[in-house]
């Protein structure tokens, strides 16, 4: 058997390695072969090393030879011990592995980075996709608040008698609805249809009952069975925790309902109403607090304290600076999520 | 099971999550519930009623329901609301009424004026109940009828739902009808009736009243009447049809008139002497009809003691030819030529009905006796209460204190000085007037006579009219009025 010089790069002649005492070393790009000499026979194989496991190599001068190590998988790593017949192959040899695991030390150095990248591709990918989502569930929010407070400010117009400003606002709630079916396709045509007669013939007595169906209908859609939350999980292949999400935007829309109703109760100096409306609010702030990160747990303290001195001022700031509150957190848009690859 | 809002299942029952701990709520019964409360608010979006009959207390809650029950004609610009707490056993007739349990389902038993003026002052669902019946706006032309009886706990709190309803429609105007207990009845409930009547009468605050009709109940039950299918009207059948009556009678226009001229001579209160469901074919002509009514006042009054007097007249539009303003003008004032020589204004309402009998119903009202004389039957009631009254020695049984009760006196006395003062302006007028020669005295007079009168509310079914009095020149009348500060 004749040596394939092709795609070697050296060989070298060996004195001496384990048992054999004449033979070849060829170091080619993806292995060490070693191959045993004998006297009037052809050359055989008589071993080879993968140069992915080749760890280190250091030259025994005195011996005019190598000492290689090489890794195992789930094992210790094993030493070669080459010894040549010229001593510069030795050198040669050295220098031949050494760059070969300079080579390979580059080789996993950029296959690392490479993996790196990916994942930080893969985080930022999902990174996206969830304030992408989390956009989406804060504008629906967003949407819904100003649908409740649009609804309750028309019924609130429509109590004293101010239908320029009841017809304002019930414009407005067309407009949040549209934005939702666009979005979600939330559909609330059927009941605004039958407030649009009301508010037309300015029956204030049907408008009110129908503004309330428009809550109801509202909740209804938000509520169903199949939910863009799970939708959204099921597309994305996500199965790990985000909030706020889907599940947490019919409790938004209660508080924004009860905290509107509240404030028509104050407007209309319906204590009980106030007091049934801070007492669902004060429940629901958990929710708020945990899943949007709005802190609420003071505002609504002292709206609670100012309601039981029947302070009306007091309260109607309370309420006004709890507004403004929840409105800030449509810009700020908290979230929170947690990665299980990390 | 119940999801909790991060999706955990939980026990029916619980209140928070077991996992997460959020709390676990009903939504869609939450989201019900808020439907249900606004639209139970529904009621406020209702127009804005012209008028408003509010019963306070077992009695007027009651009278109200008559009134609703039995109301002739359609009346869209009206509400009726009941007031009453819980556990009165008041019989409920009409359904289609607003009612407003005061205290809630708790049984009350607010029998004396000041707990019950702080029972009513103090209910929270007072203010949205008078909200539903259609108070809520700035509104001058809106008027509250507030019947009563004075001698309950809670209908002796009359002056704090006009209080509440002033806080809602600082412009609206308020007309009392107020029962005054009879004879009989205990000490407290004379008590509440001075004490209730007391707080109406007074004057710069947002809690009296603007005219204030009183009936004695004693005299009440005497009175008969006659309704529109002929049947025979009593006691709380009169009453309701006077309501009915003064609801239609009085307009925003008529009643600033009414309260015109009361002011200018001090007068509050007023007596009602009526007669309903007079067949002209029976008596005539009007000025018997006016005859049976003021021979029979519905409360105690002295007729040299009245200074006004309104005429309320309500007439099937098939006789109106014969109730031209000018000839009821020219028949009241022969009446009160004859029975109130002391009269220094009156004022006259027509309306027409639609229906097809000849049926009249007249109310007079009579104003400028004592505020004492409305409440009690006579000088011996009035002296028995006052020995009842030193003999107290404590209040707190009626919810009340020493000062309180001073006040009260301190009204009912300035509201008679009052009244004594025009009458003796009266007086020296006549002194006055006996100086001057006599003809011309006449002609002053007949002038006033032919004076048609100032109207106020000319509509197809609605004529008003005021009149200055024989008794006195119109200058007087300026004077008067000038001094009133208008």
């Amino acid at each position: 058997m004749a040596i394939n010089t092709g795609s070697s790069f050296f060989k070298a002649k060996i004195r001496r390695w384990r048992n054999i005492r004449s033979g070849w070393l060829v170091i080619e790009p993806t292995k060490l072969v070693v191959y045993r000499q004998r006297f009037f026979r052809s050359l055989e194989e008589a071993g080879n090393f993968e140069t992915n496991h080749l760890r280190a190599v250091e030259v025994d001068t005195a011996n005019s030879g190598v000492k290689i190590t090489f890794e195992v998988p789930q094992g210790e790593a094993t030493c070669e011990v080459f010894s040549f017949f010229n001593r510069d192959d030795a050198h040669k040899v050295n220098g031949v592995l050494s760059g070969l695991l300079i080579e390979a030390g580059e080789e996993k150095r950029c296959r690392e980075e490479e993996l790196a990248r990916a994942q930080r591709e893969l985080e930022e990918h999902q990174k996206q996709v969830h304030e992408n989502f989390v956009k989406d569930i804060w504008e629906t929010t967003e949407a819904i608040w100003s649908l409740v407070k649009a609804d309750y400010s028309m019924a609130n117009a429509v109590i004293t008698g101010d239908w320029n400003e009841a017809k304002r606002q019930y414009s407005t709630i067309w407009q949040q609805a549209d934005r939702l079916k666009s979005a979600h396709q939330i559909e609330l045509i059927t009941p605004l249809q039958e407030l649009d007669e009301k508010m037309r013939t300015e029956n204030g007595e049907e408008a009110i009952k129908k503004a309330g169906l428009v809550l109801v209908n509202l909740a209804n859609q938000v509520l169903q069975t199949e939910t863009f939350w799970e939708t959204w999980l099921r597309n994305e292949n996500m199965t790990f925790p985000i909030t706020p999400n889907w599940n947490h935007v019919p409790y938004f829309l209660l508080f924004s309902a009860w905290h509107f109703e509240t404030i028509l109760s104050l407007k209309i100096e319906d204590w009980i109403g106030v007091n049934n409306g801070l007492s669902v609010l004060l429940s629901t702030a958990d929710v708020l607090r945990r899943c949007y990160k709005i802190d609420l747990d003071g505002l609504l303290d002292a709206a609670k304290s100012a309601s039981e001195e029947g302070d009306k001022e007091l309260l109607r700031e309370t309420t006004r600076r709890l507004e403004s509150a929840l409105v800030m957190s449509f810009k700020t848009r908290r979230f929170e999520y947690t990665n299980p690859i990390q | 099971m119940v999801l909790c809002p991060d999706g955990h299942d939980n026990l029916a029952g619980l209140s928070h999550c077991k996992i997460c701990g959020l709390p676990l709520l009903d939504l869609r019964a939450e989201f019900v519930s808020l439907s249900e409360s606004l639209a139970s608010r529904a009621e406020m979006g209702r127009p804005r009623p012209r008028a408003m009959l509010i019963g306070l207390g077992t009695t007027g809650a009651g009278l109200i329901d008559i009134a609703k029950t039995t109301c002739r004609d359609s009346l869209p610009e009206h509400t009726y609301l009941a007031i009453d707490a819980n556990g009165t056993g008041a019989q409920v007739r009409c359904e289609n009424l607003l009612r407003l349990t005061l205290g809630g389902s708790t049984p009350n038993a607010a029998t004396f004026c000041g707990t019950g003026e702080a029972f009513v002052r103090n209910d929270p669902s007072l203010l949205p109940g008078l909200r539903k019946a259609g108070l809520g706006r700035t509104d001058s032309g809106q008027i509250v009828f507030l019947v009563a009886a004075v001698g309950g706990g809670i209908g002796s709190a009359a002056s704090v739902l006009i209080g509440k309803c002033r806080q809602l429609n600082p412009s609206c105007c308020v007309v009392g009808l107020v029962v005054i207990p009879g004879t009989d009845e205990s000490f407290h409930n004379r008590l509440n009736a001075y004490y209730g009547l007391s707080r109406m009468l007074e004057t710069g605050t947002s809690q009296a009243a603007d005219l204030i009709i009183t009936v004695h109940y004693d005299q009440i039950k005497k009175l008969r009447g006659v309704g529109i299918g002929g049947e025979e009207l009593k006691t709380e059948g009169l009453l309701a049809t006077l309501s009915e009556l003064l609801i239609k009678n009085l307009s925003s226009e008529s009643i600033a008139e009414v309260t015109r001229i009361n002011r200018s001579l001090g007068v509050k209160l007023v007596v009602p002497c009526f007669a309903l469901g007079r067949s002209l074919e029976i008596f005539g002509n009007l000025s018997n009809i006016l005859e049976s009514a003021i021979v029979f006042p519905a409360n105690n009054v002295s007729r040299q003691a009245i200074l006004v007097c309104h005429l309320l007249l309500r007439v099937p539009k098939n006789q109106a030819v014969n109730f031209g303003k000018e000839r009821v003008n020219e028949e009241l004032s022969v009446l009160l030529r004859k029975h109130l020589p002391t009269l220094r204004s009156t004022s006259l309402s027509i309306t027409f009905s639609e229906e097809q009998h000849d049926r009249v119903d007249a109310c007079i009202l009579l104003g400028g006796d004592s505020a004492m004389k409305s409440l009690f039957a006579d000088d011996t009631s009035l002296v028995r209460f006052q020995e009842e009254l030193t003999r107290q020695t404590s209040w707190e049984t009626y919810g009340l204190r020493f000062e309180d009760i001073q006040q009260a006196g301190d009204t009912l006395i300035k509201y008679n000085s009052a009244l004594d003062q025009a009458r003796g302006e009266r007086k020296e007028e006549e002194q006055e007037a006996k100086s001057v020669p006599a003809n011309s005295v006449h002609r002053v007079t007949n002038e006033q006579l032919n004076q048609p009168g100032v109207v106020t509310d000319i509509e197809a079914n609605n004529v008003s009219v005021s009149s200055s009095d024989t008794s006195k020149s119109k200058t007087s009348i300026n004077k008067k009025l000038s001094k009133s500060g208008r």
